[in-house]
């Protein structure tokens, strides 16, 4: 079995490369969800983290007619990471990264509030990702 | 000396220089002062040693504003009032909240708070306290070694409460009290009327009545009502024989701006992303040397001149939580928990009652002239019209909540800490169902410059009358967040001061 910090690298691998491959529709669509399924793996309680993209969705008009990859690029436009430099970049980087930015939004007070709970806007964009990311479980990919 | 007054002889005058109407926190603090002096003191209490039925049914009332409390329970009516079951939470009031501050409609003392500074430091053994440390948290870390928070200074502050044994004003004082030659404590009387000259500028004499025994009355030069919150406002309106609308009241002031401070326990849980967080300085009382503390999260002055708030407290405690799902779990990660630290429990209900901290919070309302108490039809069995409360609060104080409690989320959030979960977060419009009162009742005599905006002067003596002062919360004309018995004391003790300077010019 893979470790998952290996899985973790692979799937944002492919998360990245979606962004300036092309390719078909489909196609697209499935490497974003893969690499959704991947950034969600620095989550841990994966169903009540996707439950919370769920909800987090349904309360966002503006997330709710995005696609898996507009939100994926949305996601890391908010990082400031350049799909690029993905393949660069170490697993721990990326969390840093991640760190950084939550920690930022509830400096800057980039908030959402979801179900009576207030989230850094960064960490509801990675529970929506999560629950795009639905019904691809990363372990087994 | 202790006297009953039912022993006493019908129409009995008693004659004094001092009269005090009511033993509670205030009432025995300002006899105590005047013990060993050549000043006589009588000292009214309605109850007598001990709790009793029929004498607390005198604090029976109606709530018709927000949904508070039984005015009969969270009141006391015997000697030591009610600090017989007071909690014994101690903190002076903050500089700002004696301040007329411009968002606050209605604020302002006329006395700063370095007026009352050394009468708090007077009443911090009064109340069972060790060293008057409040503004040295380093003082008290030292000693128990346990984390403060790494908090943004220019959101929340981490600030020392002290802890009361808690004392109960009657068993504590009582012998030094029956022992003194000059200061008699006369029980089980109760003052119907506070009777006055033909046009009310002076108090003549009290009008007592004992539930079985005789009428008597009280002759004094000066006179102290001492009689709580609620019941201060409501002799001042009973005593309407030569001002129909109340001794005080010409200015339709008594009764006005009835403030409490505003609970919500909890207002927001944070599910922690490490179980092992401590957060003990705060959910704890500690014990260093003879004193007692915890520390509570508050709201820095800056931060209220800046976002033009009420003045707010947080207690950070271990309590079960209300949220179904601990979501601050998900993000352990992010918030940098190592994996070999994680413990994650597989089921995330029982994981959640152990990562939880419960933020109870404490808010000062914002002095309200419609918030009030007024007499209702009802009557007591002195056929006195009984008290009925119309407690309010504004929108603004709705607004205030919410962000004292966003505050804290964000700063919990930042401080990789844990995420927050509150009734009130996302833009409610209305009060959680868990709004409480703080049963803190103050603000119905307020302290003013002049009667037109209150009922007494800096000095709490009532504007329109020249020998009746007001001790107690009453006066309070803002509260900020503290529990107000310290500062009831440190009042006290400056009213005891001032009294016995104008009794012993007038003697001379």
């Amino acid at each position: 079995m893979k470790n998952r910090r290996t899985i973790l690298k692979a799937g944002l691998l492919a998360g990245g490369g979606l962004l300036f491959a092309g390719g078909n529709y489909y196609r697209q669509q499935q490497n974003a969800r893969k690499a959704a399924g991947q950034w969600a793996l620095f989550l841990d309680y994966s169903d009540l983290a996707r439950a919370t993209g769920r909800s987090l969705l349904k309360q966002t008009p503006e997330w709710q007619s995005l696609s898996v990859v507009s939100m994926l690029e949305q996601f890391l436009q908010r990082l400031q990471i350049k799909a690029t430099s993905l393949q660069a970049m170490s697993n721990d980087e990326l969390l840093a990264f991640l760190q950084a930015r939550v920690r930022m939004d509830f400096i800057e007070e980039s908030v959402v509030f979801s179900d009576g709970w207030l989230l850094s806007k960064t960490e509801a964009q990675l529970c929506v990702l999560a629950s795009l990311s639905d019904g691809l479980d990363p372990e087994k990919t | 000396m202790f006297v009953d007054a039912r022993q006493l002889d019908s129409g009995q005058v008693i004659d004094a220089d001092l009269c005090i109407i009511g033993a509670g926190a205030a009432g025995i603090t300002i006899a105590r002062e005047y013990i060993g002096s050549s000043i006589r003191v009588a000292l009214i209490e309605s109850g007598g040693m001990a709790y009793d039925e029929t004498t607390q049914s005198l604090y029976e009332g109606e709530n018709i504003g927000l949904p508070s409390f039984d005015l009969n329970v969270n009141r006391l009516r015997y000697f030591g009032g009610t600090t017989n079951h007071w909690a014994g939470h101690c903190r002076p009031l903050d500089p700002i909240d004696f301040e007329s501050r411009q968002w606050t409609p209605h604020s302002g003392w006329p006395i700063n708070r370095s007026d009352l500074d050394p009468f708090y430091v007077r009443a911090q053994p009064i109340v069972g306290l060790g060293p008057y440390q409040y503004d040295d948290l380093g003082y008290w870390q030292d000693e128990i070694g346990s984390p403060a928070l790494a908090l943004d200074e220019n959101r929340l502050n981490t600030v020392v409460y002290n802890q009361s044994p808690p004392t109960r004003f009657g068993p504590v004082y009582e012998k030094e009290l029956q022992d003194a030659e000059n200061v008699t404590v006369y029980l089980n009387a109760n003052v119907l009327e506070i009777e006055s000259n033909q046009d009310a500028t002076q108090v003549t004499g009290l009008k007592l009545a004992c539930i079985e025994g005789p009428p008597l009355s009280v002759s004094a030069q000066v006179y102290i009502l001492a009689t709580g919150g609620m019941e201060n406002a409501r002799i001042l309106l009973l005593s309407n024989k030569t001002n129909p609308a109340g001794l005080g009241n010409n200015r339709d002031m008594v009764g006005r701006f009835f403030m409490d401070h505003l609970l919500l326990r909890p207002g927001a849980e944070i599910s922690l992303s490490d179980p092992q967080t401590d957060y003990s300085l705060y959910s704890a009382l500690h014990r260093v040397h003879d004193s007692q503390m915890f520390a509570i999260l508050a709201s820095p002055e800056g931060l209220l001149r800046r976002e033009k708030l009420n003045n707010f407290r947080l207690h950070l405690l271990r309590r079960p939580p209300r949220y179904s799902q601990p979501l601050g779990r998900v993000f352990s990660r992010i918030d940098g928990l190592k994996e070999e630290a994680k413990q994650l429990d597989a089921n995330p209900l029982r994981q959640k009652n152990r990562d939880v901290a419960s933020l109870h919070l404490v808010l000062e309302p914002t002095p309200n002239p419609d918030s009030r108490i007024q007499l209702s039809s009802r009557k007591d069995l002195f056929d006195q019209q009984k008290i009925e409360v119309n407690w309010q609060t504004l929108d603004r104080d709705l607004h205030n909540a919410r962000r004292a409690l966003e505050l804290a989320a964000l700063e919990f959030g930042r401080l990789g800490l844990g995420r927050a979960y509150a009734d009130i977060f996302g833009g409610a419009q209305r009060w959680p169902n868990n709004l409480e009162a703080g049963r803190h009742h103050c603000g119905t005599t307020r302290m003013s410059e002049n009667e037109q905006t209150g009922v007494v002067d800096k000095n709490c003596k009532v504007h329109q009358l020249s020998n009746l002062f007001v001790a107690g919360s009453s006066v309070f004309p803002t509260i900020g967040y503290a529990n107000p018995t310290l500062t009831i004391v440190a009042l006290a003790l400056r009213l005891a001061d001032h009294t016995r300077a104008m009794l012993t010019r007038s003697s001379a």
